[in-house]
């Protein structure tokens, strides 16, 4: 009984969500490296496309993704002018290792924290990896998991949106 | 329950018409967002080798189904919870059920924001409050009430909260309330961050309180805790402290009963850290003491459910099968044995950690880099004298025996564009009566990881791992594993693994699993065959006991 309601309701709001916009540009603020504050919707604002990617330190697939990039990321931003933001749940406790592995990795991506996890929540993040694509403002791509080679879909569907 | 969803289900139909308003003027929209995840288990009958019995539901799940809807800065939102016909094994048993929880309204604008109904916050590092969800722990403890954050410049932020936790589908006994303070120095005095560094200072105080109606005397009813946390960041730099006490508390024992004793205990955490780092290379540490900072709203609590504050181990997180098999379980209150006498107050230690990426082209980089990280933790029982809690002298900084030791190497190599692979070392020292209230003081292992994963063709891929563990001083003896995982990007992946603890001198089992999973988008589906270890499952430096067990399991994810 309480199972037919579930399923029933689930079915009902994913209906209703194709009559509604789904952009997700709301008031969240996160923490940058530093420490200083950083509104959400000032990093997806940006005319180039922008990756947000959830990660942790104790995440092993996020930390795999995030190297595979890496490898080809200085080629992405050439080509299509492309910013990866990895927003690191980690709560406040690990930051100083996250701080560690960014800089032992030598990573050129912008780091975020989002401690309380703020953002995971509103966008509905459910596990790590996850990541969305936001160019002008809107949504282009979202994944969730990391199997070697997504990255290659990945800049796939970059070189496809911005061509448009 | 009924009324909910038809409550629900109309607030939508009025948000369509709005919408439709809304997409004439075509400025703001109401949008709609939300997640769906479903775990669930089918069990097998039984299973000698483990030696498991079917609960009395064969078939069961976890579903959560959360929805927001927001309007310019306005929010609300649920989430309904339905645990059917009844909850997996090792999730607290009161989840049993279904109802509409976490629902709330919210308002936020950059300088002001505020919630009224359910809402997870933490303050500072979250040492004397957080809220939180954890699905896979089973814990959300958000607190009901009101929060308000206000933040009149990036220099400047002022948080006050007002609530009670939720447990299951009520609310804990206790009140909790309090306050944040958190300042930029840097920035409130104007200063420039590359020459002076940034400073950022924060206070908290929170307060809790229960009724007793037992018959102690003067127990206290009320308790206060305060926080001092501060960091520095200049360059390559970063330090960071952190002090916290609460006044004094009754004593309470794992099984959430009061100790019969008219002495009452205060606590306090100090913790300490740092990192520094140069190019391809970083260092960090961080040592901390807790004493009696376990807590809890209401008294009656235990495990994971009504937790008002968060101190997680801080050791290395391991994500290999067997380097999950001695976990450290964070000692950080007080604990009693039969006869209410004195078992742990808390625990002292610290870790430190070195990375270093050798660059491609050097020497040990060859042609595509490699990575070596290095990472000793060690934690000890803090010190008492006497046993009996009304005589016991508890003392600050000084360690008894080792709780945990983990020292360990990881050396990630690419050798080119299709292979790379991980070797990981680990010993460690396991107190497990310490940590797990039985069993040895002194178990000691030894294990080795070697983990490749290759690129095929496009989108085709193969991830391997094996994996030896060397146990001494505990009967469940030596173990061996592997796990082999087939992907093809982005969709599909396949995995079989196998664990088998061959050197167990009572009887040897195969922990094996297999089962695929298919994303697409925010989609996902898993479904897996296979066994259950008895054991502590972490996350993010905190554990929950699963018990064995052997049969289907299916997931099933989705946001929009």
């Amino acid at each position: 009984m309480i199972f037919k309601k579930f399923i029933f309701l689930t079915s009902f709001l994913m209906f209703s969500t194709l009559i509604f916009s789904q952009e997700n540009l709301k008031e969240v603020t996160l923490k940058d490296a530093k420490g200083n504050p950083i509104q959400f919707s000032e990093v997806i604002k940006a005319d180039k496309p922008v990756i947000v990617s959830f990660w942790a330190t104790w995440c092993a697939p996020c930390l795999q993704e995030l190297e595979a990039i890496n490898d080809v990321y200085e080629e992405w931003q050439k080509t299509t002018g492309v910013t990866l933001y990895a927003v690191c749940i980690d709560d406040a406790r690990s930051q100083s290792k996250a701080a560690s592995i960014v800089k032992s990795k030598g990573w050129n991506y912008e780091i975020v924290y989002d401690p309380n996890h703020d953002l995971k929540r509103i966008l509905n993040v459910v596990n790590v990896p996850n990541l969305l694509v936001y160019y002008k403002g809107n949504v282009i791509y979202k994944h969730s998991g990391y199997s070697p080679g997504s990255e290659d879909i990945l800049y796939e569907k970059i070189k496809s949106a911005i061509k448009k | 329950m009924k009324k909910i969803s038809i409550l629900l289900i109309s607030g939508l139909f009025v948000l369509n018409v709005s919408n439709a308003q809304d997409k004439q003027n075509k400025k703001e929209k109401v949008k709609v967002s939300g997640a769906v995840e479903s775990n669930a288990q089918y069990y097998n009958e039984k299973d000698d080798k483990l030696g498991f019995v079917a609960p009395n539901n064969r078939f069961r799940s976890n579903n959560y189904l959360k929805l927001n809807v927001s309007y310019k800065g306005f929010s609300t939102g649920g989430q309904f919870e339905a645990y059917a016909p009844d909850v997996l094994l090792g999730y607290p048993e009161n989840l049993k059920g279904s109802g509409l929880t976490n629902y709330y309204v919210a308002y936020n604008s950059k300088k002001i924001s505020a919630t009224i109904g359910h809402y997870y916050e933490q303050f500072g590092s979250g040492l004397v409050l957080r809220s939180w969800e954890d699905r896979q722990l089973g814990i959300n403890n958000a607190l009901f009430g009101a929060k308000v954050q206000y933040t009149p410049t990036d220099a400047v932020s002022f948080k006050a909260i007002y609530g009670k936790k939720r447990e299951a589908y009520s609310l804990s006994e206790g009140v909790v309330w309090g306050t944040d303070a958190e300042l930029n120095f840097t920035k409130l005095f104007k200063q420039n961050e590359q020459q002076k560094g940034s400073i950022i200072t924060g206070f908290s105080y929170v307060g809790k309180q229960e009724k007793y109606t037992g018959n102690i005397a003067n127990f206290p009813e009320t308790v206060h805790l305060f926080s001092l946390r501060t960091s520095y960041q200049k360059n390559n730099l970063i330090l960071n402290a952190e002090y916290a006490l609460h006044t004094k508390d009754g004593c309470v024992n794992d099984l959430g009963n009061v100790v019969n004793t008219n002495k009452f205990f205060n606590g306090n955490v100090l913790q300490l850290g740092g990192t520094v780092s140069g190019k391809n290379s970083a260092f960090n540490f961080t040592l901390r003491q807790v004493k009696n900072f376990g807590m809890y709203t209401d008294r009656k609590a235990k495990l994971n459910q009504l937790l008002l504050n968060y101190v997680p181990a801080l050791t290395a997180q391991h994500h290999y099968s067997l380097s999950n098999i001695y976990v450290y379980n964070p000692q950080v209150k007080f604990s009693f044995l039969p006869g209410n006498l004195l078992n742990n107050t808390g625990e002292i230690g610290g870790q430190i950690e070195w990375l270093k990426t050798f660059p491609k082209k050097s020497k040990l980089g060859g042609k595509y880099g490699m990575f070596l990280k290095i990472n000793l933790s060690h934690y000890s029982g803090l010190a008492f004298d006497g046993t009996d809690v009304n005589t016991a002298k508890v003392y600050n900084f000084k360690a008894a025996k080792t709780n945990f030791r983990d020292f360990n190497i990881e050396v990630k190599k690419t050798w080119n564009t299709k292979v790379k692979t991980n070797f990981s070392f680990i010993n460690m020292l396991y107190n497990q009566k310490a940590i797990e209230g039985y069993g040895s003081d002194n178990i000691k292992t030894n294990i080795l990881v070697a983990e490749g994963i290759f690129k095929l063709k496009k989108g085709h891929s193969i991830k391997a791992d094996i994996q030896h563990l060397w146990a001494e001083n505990d009967y469940r003896g030596n173990w061996v594993a592997a796990t082999f995982e087939y992907g093809i990007a982005p969709m599909l992946n396949f995995f079989v693994a196998d664990m088998y603890n061959y050197g167990n001198s009572v009887k040897q089992v195969h922990y094996y699993n297999a089962g695929a999973s298919f994303t697409k988008g925010t989609f996902r589906f898993m479904a897996s065959y296979g066994r259950q270890r008895e054991g502590l499952l972490c996350v993010g430096g905190v554990c929950r006991l699963v018990p064995a067990s052997s049969g289907f399991t299916f997931t099933t994810s989705y946001s929009f």
